[in-house]
């Protein structure tokens, strides 16, 4: 069964010029370095990495928010990229965004019902009772009841809101939805909660995920495959078996022995990772990850290593499969 | 109780507002011995940085209201208003703070080193031994050697938190460094006046994972190299497992449970910490939630707050239980606790 | 009805908005009420400069009209003068602001240095300037009021689009696919709605001022028109034996400034979406 994967990304850039005074043009910031990955219909792929690994710039380039500096967005078939979603409204209907902050992305002044019709009025034409009728069914369906269609957004809870918030996104039948840190900063008992809503969507509605975050737990449980970025790039991509049992790239084993392992030795006791990402506006020639390697080697100072594949499983390293996490000493 | 390095008993206060009066903590007790280091975990909402701010005695004092209990410190009053002298004495000397956000706590507009220098001026552990006069704090002038001894002490001090060139860092603006350089600083300045207790409230949730790593095992050899003890706040169970020795949980402005940290993982007494433990992505329950919401502080449940949410709650827990012990240093606050588990418990120490 | 409610709630947004209330009504009514509504034109020179009686409540003028019934009709002048000019500089600010904090760049640059043109002028120099080319009458007194005026309009809702277009649920609306206007117009207007209540309501004041300096300074409405500001012209060389001739337009003008102010200030404190409800 060969699938066109619903989703592809081909060297995707996006540099932001760093500018002096005057306008001098003093460098620039690689939030995205020739990205290129893709989605199947159906999967829920994560894409994780820490603060300044380009994450958020990957997630708003694709929705069109952000235009990319050169590269494909290929979407259901067709390349979407530098088009704003204004312009694209056909064909980007199907790719929708969820928000970190749910409550934020709700205009306060509106009320619940008048923003979820909002998706409706931009793309179809249905008359306001059709619209209604749509909107209480998604309502329903993220487990709402239909009188918050008069309510505010400040008048219900967080947890509403991000019900809210998906809601509205549903309205359009999208096919992929990109999920920009869904459980950062929420409880755990909550975040379980919020969880199995998603995966409750996803078979209510057939959509597929792009899972960012950067709680590696999380990604563990929700996705099938998972990438890894690193100052703008996908320093590794493989199944989440994979990643988690056999990681390739160094950085890639740093995250992982980062996670605390309840009931296991602490990790803090002997973390070897040092020091701190390079400046993004002033990255070293080579290999973005030298800095703090624990295996440099000359040549990671002169090439910038390229994704290796080896089956299903690729990583952006010179040494890929023949380094290993450096055991306690 | 004597050997005790920090008792909080009973403390009830809360906070007077438009909606009324918000109950926030009821009858919470926390006791800490001199070099523990002890996790304060709840979700948000707990009161856990409440109880942080209490005993460090900063929380608004327009609003508050004390409705009982006492907090001692190194023996002193710390809510009494007729001991607000010895309070101020202890107040950053013998008991500092981390706070959660390294982005806010700096002044944006002095150096980091005038910053430091600041600290020491006034909190130095020096400055008591060279007995200077008390004079209105503007007239103050800074002694040129205890100056010297003092930058010394610096120096070592942010060397220990294994901040690259410190001496280049003293010179930097706050925006200029990096936030986990900066959630560096706030523990070296922690730890220069020499405090018998730090309070961290969620000191690395700002921070990315691998930082939190390097931070936590850098609070944790540092505290304990020196006899610090350390009373942590945080919603991250697995940070609390990384350093901690012992946790104390919290629901809705009540303690529950306090236990040493294998027992706590693995042996669990109340209900609340049970499913705590079970929405964890690891957790043998998985991930489970907890139906319902957290009760509104206008308005709380008479007794034990959690009971509109737990399964084995009856008509006796309309009344706040009392704390039984449970095991060594383990006490549970609960009418109905979870059986004891009788297979061998794993840890850190197996 | 809710927003009566509300305006309730606010001690000063009360007061101010009866004082507003007070002055729409007396203009509205003036013939009504005036005890003498002829002597809006007559003069009855043998009554004049008399003191405040139970005949007259605030004495005559020079020409022996009736001064109460000639400021409750000066009431309709002044409201004429602030709503249309405020109302007109308004029209103007709100979209030149709204345009230029959405689009930046060369656009919202070009749009406030206008703006920056037209508040570098003197108010009261370019009403004198109007008024000797196109002649001293109210609606070239209008003219001068809302040319100089709508800048602060505009640069108030530069200032507002400019931090809301970064808000996340304007990101999320255009990445929903609405369209510029749509997200102006819908979104970010109504947002900052408030500011421009607030700003409107004690600019009305300030016009109310400034039309009654430029009466005073004999632009505006000829005699024998009840303008406020011309009246207390007018009673300087009476002073300070005729009080009265002065201190009735004053009160009034102070009345109906401080009454758009005191309404601003309560608006200000009512007017913040996290207080509304959704009124059921």
């Amino acid at each position: 069964m060969s699938t066109e994967p619903i989703l592809a990304l081909r060297d995707l850039n996006c540099h932001f010029p760093v500018r002096g005074s005057f306008g001098r043009r003093l460098g620039e910031i690689r939030a995205l370095d020739d990205v290129t990955f893709e989605v199947e219909d159906g999967e829920i792929l994560g894409l994780v990495g820490e603060s300044g690994c380009g994450k958020s710039t990957l997630g708003k380039t694709v929705m069109g928010i952000q235009p990319p500096t050169s590269g494909e967005i290929i979407f259901e078939g067709r390349n979407v990229a530098g088009q704003s979603p204004k312009h694209a409204k056909a064909q980007r209907r199907r790719l929708q965004y969820a928000y970190q902050d749910p409550g934020a992305s709700l205009d306060p002044r509106w009320r619940i019902g008048k923003s979820l019709e909002e998706p409706l009025i931009i793309h179809t034409s249905l008359p306001k009772a059709e619209r209604m009728k749509k909107v209480r069914e998604i309502l329903a369906a993220v487990g709402l009841p239909a009188a918050h269609i008069d309510l505010f957004p400040h008048e219900i809870s967080g947890g509403q809101q991000r019900r809210v918030g998906l809601a509205r996104i549903l309205m359009l039948n999208p096919k992929v939805v990109i999920l920009d840190e869904p459980t950062a900063g929420l409880d755990v008992s909550v975040q379980a909660t919020v969880l199995a809503l998603f995966r409750d969507l996803r078979e209510k509605f057939d959509l597929t995920y792009v899972f960012i975050s950067h709680d590696l737990s999380v990604v563990r449980i929700m996705c099938q495959r998972i990438a890894v970025m690193y100052l703008g790039r996908i320093v590794e991509i493989g199944t989440t078996e994979q990643i988690f049992s056999a990681a390739q790239h160094p950085y890639t084993q740093s995250l992982l022995a980062a996670i605390p392992k309840i009931n296991g030795l602490r990790v803090t006791e002997n973390f070897w990772l040092k020091g701190e990402p390079p400046d993004a506006s002033n990255l070293p020639r080579g290999c973005r990850f030298q800095g703090r390697c624990p295996h440099v080697q000359p040549i990671c100072r002169e090439k910038d290593p390229a994704l290796k594949e080896r089956g299903a499983q690729a990583a952006a390293c010179h040494f890929a499969g023949s380094v290993f996490p450096p055991t306690a000493t | 109780m004597t050997g005790s390095l920090l008792s909080v008993a009973g403390l009830s206060l809360g906070f007077d507002g438009d909606g009324g009066f918000a109950h926030i903590l009821d009858g919470v007790n926390l006791e800490m011995r001199p070099g523990e280091i002890m996790g304060l975990v709840g979700e948000s909402g707990c009161g856990k940085t409440t109880l942080a701010r209490a005993i460090l005695g900063v929380l608004p004092k327009n609003s508050l209201r004390v409705k009982g209990g006492a907090i001692s410190f190194r023996g002193v009053d710390m809510l009494s208003s007729s001991t607000r002298a010895e309070q101020n004495a202890l107040r950053g000397r013998a008991v500092t703070f981390v706070p959660q956000d390294p982005f806010t706590s700096f002044n944006p507009v002095f150096t980091i080193g005038e910053q430091i220098d600041d600290l020491m001026k006034w909190k130095s552990p020096l400055r008591e031994q060279t007995g200077e006069g008390r004079l209105p704090a503007l007239l103050t002038p800074y002694p040129r050697r205890r100056r010297k001894l003092d930058r010394a002490m610096i120096m070592e001090t942010l060397e220990a938190v294994q901040l690259p060139q410190p001496a280049q860092i003293l010179k930097k603006y706050p925006h200029e460094v990096s936030g986990g350089q900066r959630q560096r600083l706030m523990i070296a300045m922690a730890l220069l006046p020499e405090p018998d207790l730090i309070i961290a409230d969620e000191p690395t949730t700002a921070l990315d994972v691998t930082i939190q790593a390097q931070i936590l095992g850098l609070l944790r050899k540092l505290a304990t190299d020196r006899g610090v003890a350390v009373l942590l706040t945080t919603h991250d169970l697995g940070s609390a497992y990384e350093i901690c020795g012992s946790i104390t949980v919290m629901y809705a402005g009540q303690e529950v449970e306090a236990a040493p940290i294998d027992t706590f993982f693995n042996d669990p007494a109340h209900p609340y910490t049970a499913k705590l433990l079970a929405s964890l992505p690891d957790g043998e329950g998985g991930m489970t939630g907890i139906p319902g919401e957290v009760p509104s502080f206008y308005d709380p449940p008479p007794g034990c707050r959690f009971a509109t949410r737990c399964e084995r709650a009856t008509d006796a827990c309309a009344r706040r239980p009392p704390a039984e012990e449970r095991g060594a240093n383990h006490l549970v606050r609960c009418y109905h606790p979870l059986p004891a588990r009788t297979e061998t418990v794993k840890g850190i120490t197996s | 009805m809710n927003a009566v409610r509300r305006i309730l709630s606010d001690r000063a947004a009360t007061a101010g908005a009866g004082l507003i209330l007070l002055l729409v009504l007396v203009a509205v009514f003036a013939p009504v009420l005036a005890p003498y509504p002829g002597d809006v034109a007559n003069f009855h020179l043998t009554e004049r400069l008399q003191e405040p009686s139970a005949d007259h409540l605030f004495g005559t003028d020079r020409m022996g009209s009736d001064l109460f019934s000639r400021i409750l009709f000066g009431a309709r002048i002044t409201i004429t003068i602030a709503v249309v000019a405020v109302g007109v500089a308004v029209a103007i600010g709100v979209p030149v602001g709204l345009i230029a904090g959405f689009y930046g760049g060369v656009i919202g640059g070009v749009l406030m240095r206008c703006s920056d043109v037209f508040l570098a002028v003197p108010q009261i120099v370019l009403a004198i300037a109007i008024a000797q080319t196109l002649g001293p009458t109210v609606e070239n007194v209008i003219l001068a009021l809302s040319l100089t005026y709508w800048p602060f309009w505009a640069r108030l809702v530069y200032a507002e689009t400019r931090s809301l277009k970064n808000q996340t649920f304007v990101e999320a609306s255009t990445a929903l696919g609405a369209s510029d206007l749509r997200v102006m117009v819908l979104h970010i207007l109504p947002n900052t709605a408030s500011a421009i209540i607030v700003r409107t309501s004690i600019g009305m004041g300030v016009t109310i001022l400034t039309a009654a300096a430029l009466g005073f300074l004999g632009l505006g409405a000829p005699a024998p028109t009840p303008e406020w500001g011309r009246t207390i012209s007018e009673a300087r060389e009476f002073l300070p034996e005729a009080w009265w001739y002065a201190a009735a337009p004053g009160f009034a003008i102070f009345l109906v400034v401080m009454g758009f102010n005191l309404l601003g200030d309560g608006l200000r404190d009512i007017l913040d979406p996290k207080t509304r409800r959704s009124g059921k």
